[in-house]
């Protein structure tokens, strides 16, 4: 099967408005049937309920960047198109890790494949008069669907550049499934994730002033600013004082990046609100959170963004990017719940099921992989629990962990506080343990440097190019068919009917009536282990669950220092705000 | 926050699940096809392989074994079977404990010099490989204490990962018994003529000009 093999291939894009946290409010659409060279040009006051291109099984739908044309139809209650074909996507497939000289836009992927498009000054011109307010006039709507043709004709050019590549079942097969995903990320972002606006209106108005109340209050454990500024000398003092190993950078000065500090916070966890309070001073916008007039935080998923094809949504625009602590602002609306969803240990799990490592895969199995860890290796007795070795236990997650991010014995060592010699046996017993797993992933990586590429299960891409980062190489297949089976997930709940408002990494949050959430976590979590075992050829992931009934909001224990420092920052600053008004 | 887990799961591994050998391009190798059904598509038909150490066309190689005993902190297992062993003339330089294998029509020429040992192949925990010359008994049919318990050593370390000490006050080794360690080890594909070649490469005794010989003589 072919894509001409269709009955129809309809070529579509819609221009549309969208306001912050808000749906998309569709304006025009072209759509393009190649066979039949059919186009219908319709403004929006032309359409009606039904959609007029066929979306039956017999159809495909094609366009770039298919999930916001899943919204519009969303937003015009039209139902999704069964077969969608992504060219975004299938171009990132064919480019994923390559430096291309005009990015991974439609006009990029135009010019990779020798076409020319629209001009880009002319695209950024049309988009504003879209976005303009008020009633477009007759010559203004004729440029805009002329605009919107203009994209359909350049989408119809790539498809025929790109067409050769979908000549086989199953490459054609694997895009459309990854059609199948955008239409997920339609639902999930129509969908949105619930927010306490009322209380991000008082953050944001207080927000200034509950900077420099944070960084007193956080900072008397520290003694590390300087009025607002975060002064390094005072911080290795700090390091010193209490005896905390730190990277540091060539220059002997201490490395105080993100990454750092999380990887810190992981063996110093009293760093956390220094790490959240350094976050908040620094890069934290909170004006950007995009939350519309229903109480939902709508933001771009932008899926197949990342080098492992996940999603890389906005850090300020979408919640889960922002601070851990700001998670507290996710609360169910009254009558309902949410569901946090996630695989247990789902990168040793993927790892056990694709390197073949029995050991692996049996501690897996046995529910706890860090104590069958240590089991396997001999550390403990046979009979160990996780209540008579928990310190021996800690350490083989440590090592386990440390295994997955690629650490060195140094790296280790200062997480389980321990010299590195005592590490470096860890990571020995690792090796020794799962053998089959480490020549595994020899084979990747040895792979990937000889024949340059890298996939997944159902064939995401990662092209080999320039400098390579062997870590990252050898952690790709857990990370990139990490990403496939939530990407499974999110098209299996949202067919079913599920309500998923967020896929974050490993885990899905869901939306359910109150009197429906367990029904639903359970549905989720079946569909997840049924994901799984789609992905793994049979091996099934666990997944646990954490639910959040309305009235009670979200947390996340890493943020909850945080958030509390804030809310009672916030109240003292009201109730203050409010004397000076009363004495006024 | 509630909390709650998935049931255990109880599905059985499959030990042949791992994807087969296919060549060194995966992807030209396409499964069967399957109808392109949106909703219920059978996605097994779209899997990729995910073998890459079968395919890759990379393989380790074992480009040199040492030809001692093992360290004393170093567990490692004995090759059973004599096909991975051999008596052999070995002369061995005191000063830096390197071995060197004699071709046995030097014997009397050199019998001085050098003494039979039993060539045994072991392996560490890290898949390292070795071969470990321990004396035989000497023409008068003694052998030292230390030869003897070396031997006892390597016995006990075709079953067991042993390690071995010195016991200077007993004049022989303490053998270590690894209890715990219930790994088996990993023999490189690779045969003893192989192994042994790789261990005496570089120091083969094949006439009486050999640098070596003609040093210990005062020659050169």
């Amino acid at each position: 099967m072919t894509v001409d093999d269709f009955k129809t291939v309809w070529v579509v894009d819609f221009e549309f408005k969208a306001a912050p946290g808000e749906r998309p409010e569709p304006v025009c659409l072209v759509a393009h049937e190649v066979h039949t060279g059919q186009t219908l040009h319709l403004w929006k006051d032309q359409w009606g309920a039904v959609c007029p291109y066929d979306i039956g099984p017999d159809s495909v739908m094609v366009a770039f960047y298919a999930s916001a044309e899943m919204g519009c139809h969303l937003a015009l209650n039209w139902p999704l198109p069964t077969n969608v074909l992504d060219l975004y996507a299938e171009f990132r497939v064919e480019t994923n890790g390559r430096t291309l000289a005009h990015g991974n836009g439609l006009l990029g992927a135009l010019a990779y494949y020798g076409q020319q498009g629209i001009a880009a000054m002319e695209k950024d011109a049309m988009r504003q008069l879209i976005l303009s307010e008020g009633e477009r006039t007759a010559a203004e709507r004729l440029s805009i669907l002329k605009y919107c043709e203009s994209d359909v004709t350049a989408t119809s050019k790539l498809l025929v550049a790109m067409n050769a590549l979908f000549l086989g079942d199953q490459r054609l097969g694997q895009a459309l499934l990854r059609g199948r995903y955008a239409k997920a990320v339609g639902r999930i972002e129509d969908a949105g994730i619930p927010i306490d606006r009322e209380l991000l209106g008082r953050l944001r108005l207080h927000w200034s002033s509950l900077q420099d109340l944070l960084i007193a209050r956080v900072d008397e454990h520290y003694e590390v600013y300087d009025g607002r500024s975060f002064r390094i000398a005072r911080f290795v003092d700090y390091l010193n004082r209490y005896n905390i190993a730190w990277p540091t950078l060539a220059s002997g000065r201490p490395a105080l990046d993100d990454e750092t500090f999380s990887e810190q916070c992981k063996s110093f966890p009293q760093l956390r609100p220094l790490k959240e309070l350094r976050q908040a001073m620094g890069q934290l916008r909170l004006s950007e959170l995009a939350v519309g007039d229903d109480n939902r935080n709508r933001a771009m998923l932008s899926m197949f963004s990342a080098k492992t094809g996940r999603n890389q949504p906005s850090t300020s625009k979408f919640v889960f990017g922002l601070s851990t602590w700001l998670r507290g602002l996710i609360r169910p609306t009254p009558g309902f719940g949410l569901a946090y969803v996630d695989w247990s240990q789902q990168e040793f799990g993927i790892a056990a099921a694709l390197s073949g490592d029995i050991k692996m895969m049996q501690a897996y199995q046995s529910g706890d992989p860090y104590l069958a860890f240590a089991k396997q290796a001999g550390a403990v007795p046979a009979d160990a629990t996780k209540a008579s070795h928990g310190p021996q236990r800690d350490q083989f997650k440590a090592a386990t962990l440390a295994v997955q991010y690629g650490m060195l014995e140094e790296s280790l060592a200062r997480r389980i506080q321990q010299p590195p010699a005592y590490a470096r046996e860890l990571l020995k017993m690792h090796r020794r343990t799962y053998a089959t797993f480490w020549e595994w992933s020899e084979g990747v990586l040895d792979y990937a440097l000889t024949h340059r590429k890298l996939w997944t299960v159902f064939g995401w891409m990662f092209h080999v190019e320039g400098k390579v980062n062997g870590r990252s190489l050898r952690n790709f297949p857990m990370q990139a068919n990490g990403a496939e089976m939530l990407r499974l997930a999110c098209c299996l709940a949202t067919e079913a009917g599920i309500r998923v408002v967020a896929p974050i990494h490993d885990a899905v949050l869901i939306e359910a009536p109150l009197n429906e959430l367990e029904a639903k976590t359970a549905e989720m979590q079946e569909l997840m282990k049924q994901a799984s075992i789609m992905v793994l050829s049979g091996f099934a992931l666990r997944s646990d669950a954490k639910l959040i009934l309305a009235p009670y909001r979200y947390s996340d224990e890493r943020g909850e220092v945080m958030w509390t420092t804030v809310q009672q920052l916030l109240a003292e600053l009201q109730s203050s705000t409010e004397a000076l008004e009363v004495s006024a | 926050m509630l909390k709650k887990s998935s049931p255990p799961i109880s599905s059985e591994i499959n030990p042949n699940q791992r994807d087969l050998d296919l060549g060194d391009d995966l992807t030209m190798h396409a499964l069967e096809p399957a109808p392109l059904l949106a909703g219920n598509i059978d996605l097994t038909a779209y899997r990729l392989p995910q073998n890459f150490n079968a395919v890759g066309g990379v393989k380790k190689l074992i480009t040199s074994v040492p030809g001692r005993k093992p360290g004393t902190q170093t567990y490692f297992r004995v090759r059973p079977g004599d096909e991975w062993r051999m008596e052999a003339l070995i002369l061995q330089l005191k000063e830096d404990g390197e071995s060197y294998f004699v071709m046995p029509q030097l014997a009397f020429e050199l019998a001085s010099e050098c003494r039979p040992k039993m060539l045994y192949t072991y392996v560490d925990r890290d898949g390292n490989l070795g071969i470990w010359p321990i004396n035989l008994p000497g023409e008068d049919g003694r052998l030292d204490a230390w030869s003897q318990s070396a031997h006892t050593a390597a016995a006990h370390a075709e079953e067991r990962w042993v390690r071995l000490l010195a016991n200077r006050h007993v004049g022989a080794y303490d053998v270590i018994e690894a209890t715990n360690l219930a790994e088996e080890p990993k023999w490189p594909e690779m045969d003893f003529k192989k192994v042994l070649s790789l261990a005496f490469k570089e120091r083969l005794i094949t006439s009486m000009s050999h640098p070596i010989v003609r040093r210990l003589r005062g020659e050169i």
